[in-house]
């Protein structure tokens, strides 16, 4: 999405010019892509995080030279690959067959039950409850709330775009993504706060 | 999960595939060609009011620009935002740009060759000899309008390649890239805001009364032949003679200038006795999509520059040769 | 909206959490000054919440969160690497506030230097290939050919009809005004 790649790149330039919380903020953002992405080579949990703790700061250190050729997730994704790797390697594991991921693309062939047998029983449960509690949240919206917030995140449209689907002002629509998101916020908070002392 | 959400799809998408579909009616079956002339035509039947920026070289410069037309008569008013600030006015005959700070008022005549926003387009024969134009399937969002992508292919690699976003509605040029040949945008034009209809009447946009009383320079041309002049320049890579005039540049009180073209992209050879204020070496220089070449022949020194690759505004420079036995008017 | 001081205007929470919601969409700008108000006051955690639910939407496999400690330990890492100073990657900004990708520059010269040809190059001589000239700087540039360059733009521009500005500007600041 383009403006997707807007604020990476916002946040990359800032970066570069030394504001780590503009990193903090990309990691945030991308930190469950890199956790699910490393899934398919990783079983332990707790290697999970390291690797992916690992893959950030490889990132981070790399940023000067990254020039927006791409866009941030598509060298982000690159990095976690190389990063996990070399992990294997050193760690000697079985090799996997990594030729199927090299691609993006590929994420997107992830099975849709499909947590893998790779997740303790513990963190599997903490995953669907998340799932139906988002879900659950959104069918609970009243309409005009549920559309707009569908329209942003499935359909990626912008609030311009939103408004003339919507026939309402930009304003409306940013009011209307916000109270959804703080209505499906408040459904999760238990459960991000107890998932956060469970570990992944 | 996904059936929560199918509800409220079929209806979104339902609206898109209507505005989808409108477009699809009355985009394909022009040709690329077809749709530039269009361009042309736009820029001169609409009225409009908008801020556009200019970036080349990694500079930024944005304007505010008003136009309107009545009666075929048209008026067009622009503000530089950035920088120097200056007013520049335009009618059917000419142009006057007014420079606030020194109270000086520099008046130029319209050139028949072109009306904002547009490209460079002189004649379409020549245009096709050297670009292909194809319109793409693509749209994008410039200036909150939705608008239809058309590459102009340069045929070689003697002339930089264009990238075009027309707006769907109205043909307005919303964009323009000028692009290398790798392909990357060395230049770029586009408007942020655009508002069509009439907003402000053409009294609106005619200089006030006031300038009048301000410095004024009037710049004019005398048409002549470069072959009269004692210079050959025969066409190189495309590029044509489309004009030819002596006039005043800066200081200088006679120059002779010559305007050639491939069809869409422009270069200018200037022709001036040597003095002590040119280089002692030839040389060249570029900015953004513009490069100049400068040369010494004989007593003169030329000057070629344009909107074109290095070699191209080099061969230029170089295929201009003196013809023996000939004295110029140009007093030195 | 907090009633406060007229003289100090502090932006509601629920204002500060739209923005975060904005700002996630891309339909917000950046503080100009530092990130810090996003690490204050549970903005942060919004932001992540904020990612987290449309990450679900598209996703649900993506319906994970690292433990507490990975966030601690990345932080703790990150806090000991030096600060980058790399030379951003060269943009343009739109009166929007939206960065452009992608705008590579060719020959990027902001200002005019003149670089002269290999003497052997001297008229006379040519064969009709174009002339590559070679990157020696001349290091005698006189002033005045960076002005006589914009008397030449300006007469190719009103020549050529691009007066509009739509192919060349009208005119760069700091190249002073035509004669």
């Amino acid at each position: 999405m383009k403006a997707e790649r807007e604020i990476d790149a916002e946040l990359v330039e800032r970066v570069q010019r030394g504001d780590k919380q503009a990193f903090g903020l990309l990691v945030s953002k991308y930190q469950r892509k890199v956790m699910r992405l490393l899934t398919r080579f990783i079983k332990d949990a707790a290697e999970i995080e390291d690797v992916a703790q690992e893959a950030f700061i490889k990132a981070y250190r790399a940023l000067p030279q990254f020039r927006g050729e791409s866009a941030f997730y598509t060298w982000l994704y690159r990095i976690v690959i190389n990063t996990a790797k070399n992990h294997l390697a050193t760690a000697s594991r079985r090799p996997i067959p990594l030729s199927n991921f090299e691609s993006e693309e590929s994420e997107t062939f992830f099975e849709i039950n499909g947590l893998s047998d790779n997740h303790t029983p513990e963190s599997v449960l903490a995953s669907r409850e998340i799932a139906l509690a988002v879900n659950e949240a959104i069918e609970a919206l009243p309409e005009d709330l549920r559309t707009a917030i569908v329209l942003r995140e499935i359909e990626g449209m912008s609030y311009d775009e939103i408004a003339d689907v919507m026939a309402c002002p930009i304003g409306t629509v940013r009011s209307r993504i916000y109270r959804a998101r703080e209505a499906i916020a408040t459904r999760l908070k238990p459960l991000l706060d107890a998932g956060k002392d469970r570990g992944w | 999960m996904r059936q929560v959400f199918e509800k409220t799809r079929p209806v979104a998408a339902a609206l898109i595939g209507l505005s989808c579909l409108a477009w699809g009616a009355t985009g394909h079956a022009e040709t690329g060609e077809q749709i530039l002339l269009k361009v042309q035509q736009a820029a001169k039947q609409n009225d409009y009011e908008g801020v556009f920026t200019y970036l080349q070289a990694g500079r930024a410069q944005s304007s505010r620009i008003a136009h309107a037309h009545q009666a075929g008569q048209h008026w067009e008013k622009l503000n530089v935002l950035d920088g120097n600030p200056q007013t520049v006015y335009r009618d059917g005959k000419t142009v006057r740009i007014a420079f606030a700070e020194e109270r000086k008022l520099v008046i130029e005549p319209v050139s028949k060759r072109e009306h904002f926003p547009s490209i460079g387009l002189t004649d379409l024969p020549s245009l096709s000899a050297h670009y292909e134009v194809k319109a793409e399937n693509k749209t994008e969002r410039v200036a909150e309008r939705d608008c239809q992508t058309v590459n102009i292919v340069p045929r070689d690699q003697s002339r930089y390649g264009y990238r075009l976003c027309i707006d769907q509605d109205t043909r307005l040029l919303l964009r323009s890239e000028t692009l290398n040949a790798q392909g990357q945008a060395i230049e770029q034009v586009a408007f942020a805001m655009l508002r069509l209809g009439q907003t402000l009447g053409p009294d609106a946009l005619k200089p006030p009364a006031s300038l009048k009383d301000w410095k004024t320079q009037t710049v004019r041309y005398a048409p002549i032949k470069l072959e009269d002049e004692g210079w050959s320049l025969p066409s190189v890579l495309g590029f044509h003679r489309v004009d030819e005039v002596k006039r005043a540049v800066g200081a200088r009180e006679q120059v002779l200038q010559a305007l050639l073209s491939d069809g869409l992209a422009s270069v200018s050879v200037f022709v001036e006795p040597y003095g002590e204020q040119h280089p002692t070496q030839d040389g060249s220089a570029a900015r953004g999509a513009v490069h100049v070449v400068g040369k010494r022949k004989g007593d003169y020194w030329l000057t070629v520059l344009g909107e074109a690759p290095l070699s191209t505004v080099q061969a230029i420079a170089d295929a201009i040769t003196p013809i023996s036995g000939h004295t110029s008017s140009l007093t030195r | 909206m907090t009633m406060g001081n007229q003289a100090e205007r502090q932006p509601s929470d629920e204002a500060l959490r739209s923005w975060v919601s904005a700002l996630v969409d891309g339909e917000a700008p950046l503080p100009e000054a530092s990130l810090r108000s996003l690490g204050q006051d549970g903005l942060r955690e919004k932001w992540d919440t904020y990612h987290l639910i449309g990450d679900v939407m598209r996703t649900p496999d993506l319906a994970v969160q690292p433990s507490a400690s990975f966030q601690q330990r990345l932080s703790a890492q990150l806090a000991a690497e030096p600060a980058l100073l790399a030379a951003p990657a060269r943009r343009a900004l739109t009166p929007k506030g939206k960065w452009m990708s992608g705008l590579a520059v060719a020959a990027a010269v902001a200002c005019v230097t003149w670089v002269a040809a290999p003497l052997l190059m001297e008229s006379g001589g040519e064969t009709g290939a174009p002339g590559v000239v070679a990157a020696v700087a001349t290091p005698a540039v006189p002033a005045a050919m960076d002005v006589a360059f914009t008397d030449y733009l300006d007469a190719h521009r009103q020549l050529s009809g691009a007066a509009g500005g739509y192919r060349m500007p009208v005119s760069w600041s700091d190249e002073g005004s035509r004669h």
